[in-house]
């Protein structure tokens, strides 16, 4: 019996670590490059990621849940936002206890940490991180983050010490059940750093959302569609100034980048641009516009690259070297 | 006006940003048009007969504010807000009882909605909604015949048959129209209420033609009791801007009801960051309401404000 009692843990202890080992050798064969989005795949259910209570608030009306097709119900006005980033699912909570302020905690299910990330950047962010998620934003007892594939966003209803604190711990559970961690979308790496103003960088997928970041036209003269995601940055000139532009002043250029399936769409999305937005443009495609600012567009590979509003003549061939530098590493 | 960019949210731009949606209709751009825009036969478009009736030289509104209207939680208080409501009405109609008033604006064969905002954060509030509804009901209308309601006042049989509507709803920033008020509350009136979005909402005040809508309402209440003055995104919200205003704001032309809660709001505004704040949207759509849909009188110099009650930190 001894004998035995020794052997079988034994066995297993072997057993287990063999196995470690070949999971181990399995997994680091599997992982991904680094930099590389990780799927999330099946995803949990979105109110397991809802904790039934923190500090005495508790769980008080049943949750409401929505779709693409019924998040109107729960935002009055601005659910496109959301669906131009391809919502799944939004899980709604309200959290009680007795005297103080309700809690309202909304898990969205983006799909992709990349949506979330367009999601959550969507708002004005000038709040504190509260090291929740990938990145968070606590102002008052207001909370936003994006972790995976989920934005999520918990207020409280008044502002006190005490629902702050709840809103935090709150967040932070939210976000520690939140099993994966997601990537920022892989085109932002190719924006080049000098100047650029990180605070001032928009993701999106589709021209109608473009569009309310900065207008360009009313026709989609970048075949902007589901297949395609490009991101917008704002830079300040190699001076360095302005950072923020004043009353009436305007950011030394935009930076626009697009991503298309293949090489022959962004050639034709090129092609398209240039006819439509810079018709008189030279054969590096620059040109400058009645309102006296400049702009240019040139394609490389599956890229469209856009400078929008440069004060000056834009280096449109410098810009690309460098977004194709970005490419490379 | 040089700046087409939107919302890219640092305070500072904030300074720039209503001139900015004004270029972006001027510059003719769909926000967020869905396609639903084609199955909304009563949404003005070109081609679409405007409506030709007059605007009137001058509208009247009613300020009433009562420092009790909110509990120590800022919760309101039932017995206050009825009577603020009383209070008001009666001044509107120029009665001296409310339901004198009340018999004025509502009779015992009207079918009676009351179009309420049932937004989380900030809604018209079971107060407000149960005073408006106990004197619908005191004015001898049928309780089978009066029905509250917010977003489902397309399928509510009491609003589908309603020959009178009641309109309340709370003042607050909008992400889309610059300012969610009384014009505003009757986007659920439409089957495709994002249809509504191009533009930054400019063309809200053609709801009011909707035949669900057109010519029923009796009363707009914007309530002014914890206005939200402040927003940052379409899911935001954030305690620390709204304020105890406690006041309600009443009038039959719900263009200059809109036009003097817009007033209010853009005071507070410079209050609270110290300068001239405009909107990340242009509210352009109360203006529009009357220069294109002469729904009723935006401009302030021809609206006159009756004021109820205390008025210090009352912003107008």
């Amino acid at each position: 019996m001894c004998k035995r009692s020794i052997r079988i843990p034994l066995l297993l202890t072997v057993g287990g670590l063999a196995f470690l080992l070949v999971a181990g050798v399995l997994g680091a064969l599997a992982a991904p490059p680094a930099g590389i989005s990780v799927p999330s795949g099946d995803p949990p259910d979105p109110a397991s990621l809802l904790p039934g209570q923190a500090l005495g608030y508790v769980l008080q009306d049943k949750d409401g849940v929505y779709t693409a097709d019924t998040l109107h119900e729960l935002i009055d006005g601005g659910a496109e936002v959301y669906r131009s980033f391809h919502v799944r699912r939004v899980v709604s909570r309200r959290y009680g206890k007795p005297g103080s302020p309700d809690i309202l905690a909304d898990l969205f299910d983006m799909g992709s940490s990349r949506d979330a990330f367009g999601a959550y950047h969507h708002d004005i962010r000038d709040g504190k991180d509260a090291t929740a998620g990938v990145e968070s934003d606590m102002a008052g007892s207001s909370l936003s983050f994006w972790k995976d594939r989920y934005f999520v966003s918990l207020v409280a209803l008044a502002d006190t010490p005490d629902t702050r604190q709840a809103v935090l711990e709150l967040g932070r559970e939210i976000a520690a059940r939140i099993r994966g961690t997601g990537e920022r979308p892989e085109i932002l790496r190719l924006l080049p750093r000098v100047g650029l103003q990180k605070e001032r960088v928009s993701y999106f997928h589709d021209w109608t959302y473009l569009n309310t970041r900065h207008v360009i036209a009313d026709e989609n003269l970048l075949l902007l569609d589901e297949e395609t995601e490009g991101v917008l940055a704002r830079y300040r000139d190699e001076a360095g100034k302005p950072a923020q532009p004043g009353k009436g002043s305007r950011p030394s250029h935009l930076l626009l980048l697009v991503r298309y399936p293949t090489e022959e769409r962004a050639k034709q999305a090129l092609v398209k641009f240039l006819a439509g937005y810079l018709p008189g443009a030279d054969r590096q495609g620059i040109a400058r516009r009645k309102d006296g600012k400049w702009a240019a567009s040139q394609a490389t590979g599956d890229l469209v690259v856009v400078v929008l509003d440069a004060a000056e003549k834009p280096d449109i061939g410098k810009l690309v070297s460098e977004v194709q530098r970005a490419r490379s590493r | 006006m040089k700046d087409k960019s939107r919302r890219w949210w640092s305070r500072r731009d904030f300074l720039r940003s209503a001139a900015t949606a004004t270029v972006v209709g001027a510059a003719g751009v769909s926000v967020f048009c869905r396609d639903g825009a084609q199955t909304q036969p009563a949404k003005p478009s070109a081609g679409t007969a405007l409506p030709k009736r007059p605007v009137p030289d001058r509208a009247r509104v009613i300020l009433v504010r009562d420092a009790d209207a909110l509990d120590a939680g800022g919760k309101p208080r039932a017995e206050v807000v009825a009577r603020m409501l009383d209070q008001g009405v009666a001044a509107l109609m120029g009665e001296s009882s409310a339901e004198a008033a009340w018999t004025k604006l509502v009779k015992p064969a009207d079918t009676v909605g009351i179009k309420s905002n049932a937004w989380r954060f900030l809604s018209t509030t079971p107060e407000i909604e149960g005073a408006l509804r106990k004197r619908v009901l005191g004015a001898g209308v049928a309780e089978d015949r009066v029905a509250v309601d917010d977003r489902g006042v397309l399928e509510n049989p009491v609003f589908k048959r309603s020959t009178a509507l009641i309109n309340a709803r709370p003042l607050r920033t909008h992400h889309w129209a610059g300012v969610g008020s009384c014009i505003k509350n009757y986007i659920m009136f439409s089957p495709d209420p994002p249809s509504w979005h191009d533009d930054a909402c400019a063309n809200l005040a053609g709801l009011w033609d909707l035949p669900a809508v057109r010519d029923k309402t009796r009363l707009n209440v914007l309530v002014m009791l914890t206005p939200l003055f402040h927003g940052k995104g379409p899911h935001h919200f954030d305690p620390r801007y709204t304020w105890q205003y406690r006041g309600l704001i009443l009038g039959t032309d719900v263009v200059a009801v809109d036009a003097t809660g817009l007033r209010i709001l853009e005071a507070k505004r410079r209050d609270f960051f110290g300068e001239d704040q405009p909107f990340a949207t242009s509210p352009k759509h109360i203006r529009v309401a009357e220069e294109k849909f002469r729904l009723g009188v935006a401009d302030p110099a021809r609206i006159d404000i009756t004021r109820l009650g205390p008025m210090e930190g009352a912003l107008i």
